[in-house]
């Protein structure tokens, strides 16, 4: 900035704007937004169709992996036709145990991993085996399941198996992490919902001995119907408790691939469309957030595509009833009138919820 | 996945600098510049598939920050339009920000960045991207979405309004005193 060109120009005047103080940024954010754009946040990462912006150095970088590629498999050309046809002619599902693959293609891994990587264990390989010793049961795999856990020779292998082939993969979320107090062990316990549709958990131990990450889970520390056993479920019914005749709603979409945005709001005292809309959000169990979900929502709330509900009476427009936050993650948030701070949450994600909703409120929109 | 990590990498190293000074320049305030550069590349990195003109990547991605910090102000609107429910819950407001003291200390310039706050945001950008920032007549149409003929024009209006606006905070006539330079 501080080398501009001067040809004459009618807006020369702003010249003391370009070399005006504090316009770097702080180095500080800079290394920071750096780490956190390159291990946070790939949830929805996506390769270009072309890349060769990258430059001279990535392209010459590809070039040379293809060039190595072509020559290794060319000097061993008969060991890998020898090998081939029978993973050509395979057709069952390859395992994959690549931990970026599973936490792109999976929320739930992806809000795990993140979860046990911010716990700060001892060795941050621990998040990574935590995630492929859950992948190794899903796919009953006991020669990788014996890799990481210790109980792979106590004869409970299959029954964990078959339990956790129960469990739907992407409800699983981590309900908290607590680090032992004498031995380097920490205990995650696990939450999930089973394809019965009750709410299960499980208390998994990472271990950390002899500077190997390993896991420790018995069959007792596994919950299949938690609510029936621990807490009783709590849900929230708008509809049987709320008092009120319109519902309003307002929310910011992406429109194009510039991230231009459009304002989309609307109001119904359509008896018919309001009990579609509440009926797809009546009766989730929910809970209070943990400070560390209550900001993780203020963020949310600063992104697009995220709706507010507001339920009132026609006759007293701004006097609003009941708040319902839709979160583009699948998480809604709960507010009755002159509450303060966030009020209540959904225990886990409801992505498809959001989508039907989404639908639905973008058909009332005005 | 490697590729991948060294694509965002690549991006986020060229064009932070020209993000977080159109953002700085947009809102002359450092959290917002802040909160506006760490969303921009959170959409490029959400969104970096769409981008299918690699060589577009600059006005993409400069693009993504116009739209990002009118939405910033947007969307303080909306915040002040739901009290009730930020309320108590430490979201930092605009007034926060500032009274963290993190409004930039301004000396000659101060006028001259408190005259773009009063342009309307498209001619803010204008104003920014060209002569600020020194981007092509070409490249701003590209982020601004519109004709190079219209950036033409209305950078012309905006620095024409720019110099009134001058002109009142000095209370003399700055549009006669620029025809020097």
């Amino acid at each position: 900035m501080k080398n501009r060109k001067h040809s004459k120009t009618d807006y020369d005047f702003l010249n003391p704007l370009v070399d005006r103080p504090d316009l770097e940024p702080d180095p500080d954010f800079i290394m920071s937004l750096r780490k956190k754009i390159i291990n946070n946040d790939k949830k929805k990462f996506r390769m270009p169709g072309n890349f060769n912006f990258v430059g001279v150095s990535l392209l010459a970088i590809i070039t040379l992996s293809l060039l190595m590629y072509t020559i290794d498999f060319s000097d061993d050309s008969l060991s890998t036709l020898q090998t081939e046809p029978a993973s050509h002619s395979d057709t069952t599902q390859v395992p994959n145990y690549d931990i970026k693959d599973l936490i792109t293609a999976n929320y739930s891994y992806n809000s795990m991993y993140q979860k046990l990587l911010e716990a700060e264990m001892p060795d941050r390989h621990a998040a990574e085996v935590f995630i492929l010793y859950l992948e190794a049961l899903k796919n009953n795999d006991a020669e990788q399941y014996g890799k990481y856990s210790v109980n792979h020779m106590d004869g409970t292998t299959e029954t964990l198996m078959t339990q956790y082939n129960e469990i739907y993969y992407n409800t699983f979320y981590i309900e908290n992490i607590t680090p032992s107090k004498g031995e380097p062990v920490y205990e995650v316990n696990l939450k999930f919902t089973q394809k019965g549709g009750n709410t299960g958990a499980a208390k998994i131990y990472i271990q950390f001995f002899d500077s190997k990450v390993s896991i420790n889970q018995s069959l007792e520390n596994f919950i299949t119907d938690v609510t029936a056993v621990n807490v009783p479920k709590q849900t929230v019914s708008i509809m049987e408790t709320v008092e009120f005749d319109t519902l309003c709603f307002n929310g910011r979409l992406i429109v194009d691939m510039y991230m231009n945005t459009k304002f989309v709001n609307g109001c119904t005292t359509d008896k018919g469309e309001i009990e579609s809309v509440l009926s797809i959000i009546d009766n989730i169990p929910i809970k209070e957030p943990s400070q560390e979900e209550s900001d993780e929502r203020l963020t949310a709330l600063q992104q697009t595509d995220n709706y507010q509900i507001y339920l009132g009476n026609s006759v007293a427009y701004d006097e609003r009833k009941y708040t319902i936050t839709l979160y583009e993650d699948g998480i809604f948030q709960y507010q009755p009138m002159g509450m303060e701070g966030l009020g209540d949450i959904t225990t886990k994600p409801y992505v498809e919820k959001y989508s039907e909703l989404k639908k639905l409120l973008d058909e009332i929109a005005e | 996945m490697e590729s991948e990590q060294v694509m965002i990498e690549h991006l986020y190293d060229e064009y932070r600098n020209d993000v977080y000074h159109f953002s700085l320049y947009f809102t002359n305030n450092k959290q917002e510049a802040e909160d506006i550069t760490q969303e921009t590349f959170i959409k490029v990195m959400k969104n970096l598939h769409q981008l299918k003109d690699v060589n577009k990547r600059k006005t993409w991605i400069l693009s993504i920050a116009k739209n990002t910090a009118i939405d910033l102000k947007r969307k303080q609107k909306l915040i002040n339009f739901l009290p009730q429910l930020l309320k108590g819950n430490g979201l930092k407001t605009h007034d926060d920000a500032q009274d963290e003291n993190r409004l930039i200390n301004t000396e000659n310039w101060r006028e001259l960045q408190k005259a773009i706050l009063t342009l309307k945001p498209h001619y803010r950008s204008i104003v920014i991207l060209r002569a600020l920032k020194e981007i092509s007549v070409k490249e701003t149409a590209e982020i601004l979405g519109c004709t190079e003929g219209k950036v033409r024009v209305d950078l012309h209006r905006a620095i024409n309004q720019l110099k009134k606006e001058l002109a009142i905070i000095d209370g003399g006539d700055y549009r006669e005193e620029s025809k020097t330079f």
